[in-house]
């Protein structure tokens, strides 16, 4: 799901999406356009109220969820440096069933190296 | 090992109400890390426990590590008692869990799936968004590389936040 974090940007893909001009949108929400610019244009701290009446005119309600706080850690960045892209990008070429038999086909093999490395180890 | 093909199955067949979370759903968001286990959030219901004594019953689930002989009864009686259940049954390893730390309940979950056909049924998968949330959550060194997998994954699939 592509989220959209800040409610300028909310507005603006709100008017977009639904084919109106500034003017059109302040018109529909008993305002003026240079009340629509300045919140697009981030020159003012709308109210929840604002961006309320403003999506609603567009044709839009907004929905608000408790989403966790992404911070960065410096460990995980490290470890993303390492990722083998070209891997991941070929695993989302596959279907979901095809990614599962992967997975398999990968535990298997980690079996038979287990037991392999347990008959080395038996013989010493 | 664990045959995740057959667990899946056992789950689908009386139609037991749960999400795939863990490795598994790294898998098929395209994660290439290997996994040992079937990880999945179940939902409470007294119907839904029913279903899921009854789809694990044929592969006698048992508590992973315990020591065999302890009485332990597979019914819904079990389940209610308890919560999470890490078991180990004849196609492998199934982690139960009635809450997932940084997520909650199935019914908490539920919103932020999406809907795949496995092995032609409909399976509920904890979405990239949560799966990150979730290990982040559960706050273990060992999942830091998986989540670094996982962030890149949603670069890949441009479900990357704004």
């Amino acid at each position: 799901m592509k989220t959209i974090s800040h409610p300028v940007r909310l507005l603006q893909e709100a008017r977009v999406r639904a084919a109106l001009t500034q003017r059109a949108l302040a018109r529909r929400a008993g305002t003026t356009q240079s009340v629509v610019a300045r919140i697009e244009n981030g020159q003012t701290n709308p109210t929840v109220d604002t961006i309320e009446r403003l999506l609603s005119a567009a044709g839009f309600t907004v929905a608000m969820e408790l989403v966790p706080r992404v911070a960065t850690d410096p460990i995980v960045e490290a470890f993303k440096r390492d990722i083998d892209r070209s891997l991941l990008r070929r695993n989302l070429e596959k279907t979901p069933d095809d990614r599962i038999e992967s997975l398999q086909a990968l535990a298997r093999f980690a079996e038979e190296a287990r037991r392999a490395g347990r008959a080395v180890r038996r013989t010493r | 090992m664990t045959d995740f093909k057959r667990l899946l199955a056992a789950l689908h067949r009386p139609r037991v109400e749960y999400i795939i979370i863990g490795g598994v759903a790294a898998t098929v968001h395209g994660s290439s890390r290997l996994t040992q286990d079937v990880d999945v959030c179940y939902e409470r219901t007294d119907a839904n426990l029913d279903r899921v004594v009854r789809a694990l019953r044929p592969l006698k689930p048992y508590l992973r590590g315990a020591p065999r002989g302890l009485p332990f009864e597979w019914s819904v009686a079990t389940l209610r008692a308890g919560l999470n259940f890490t078991l180990t049954t004849t196609a492998g390893d199934i982690d139960l869990r009635g809450e997932v730390t940084g997520g909650g309940r199935y019914s908490d979950l539920f919103d932020h799936t999406i809907d795949v056909t496995l092995f032609g049924r409909r399976t509920r998968v904890l979405n990239l968004e949560w799966l990150i949330a979730t290990k982040r959550a559960a706050g273990r060194p060992r999942d830091l590389e998986a989540i670094a997998e996982l962030e890149a994954l949603r670069h890949e699939t441009g479900e990357a936040r704004d």
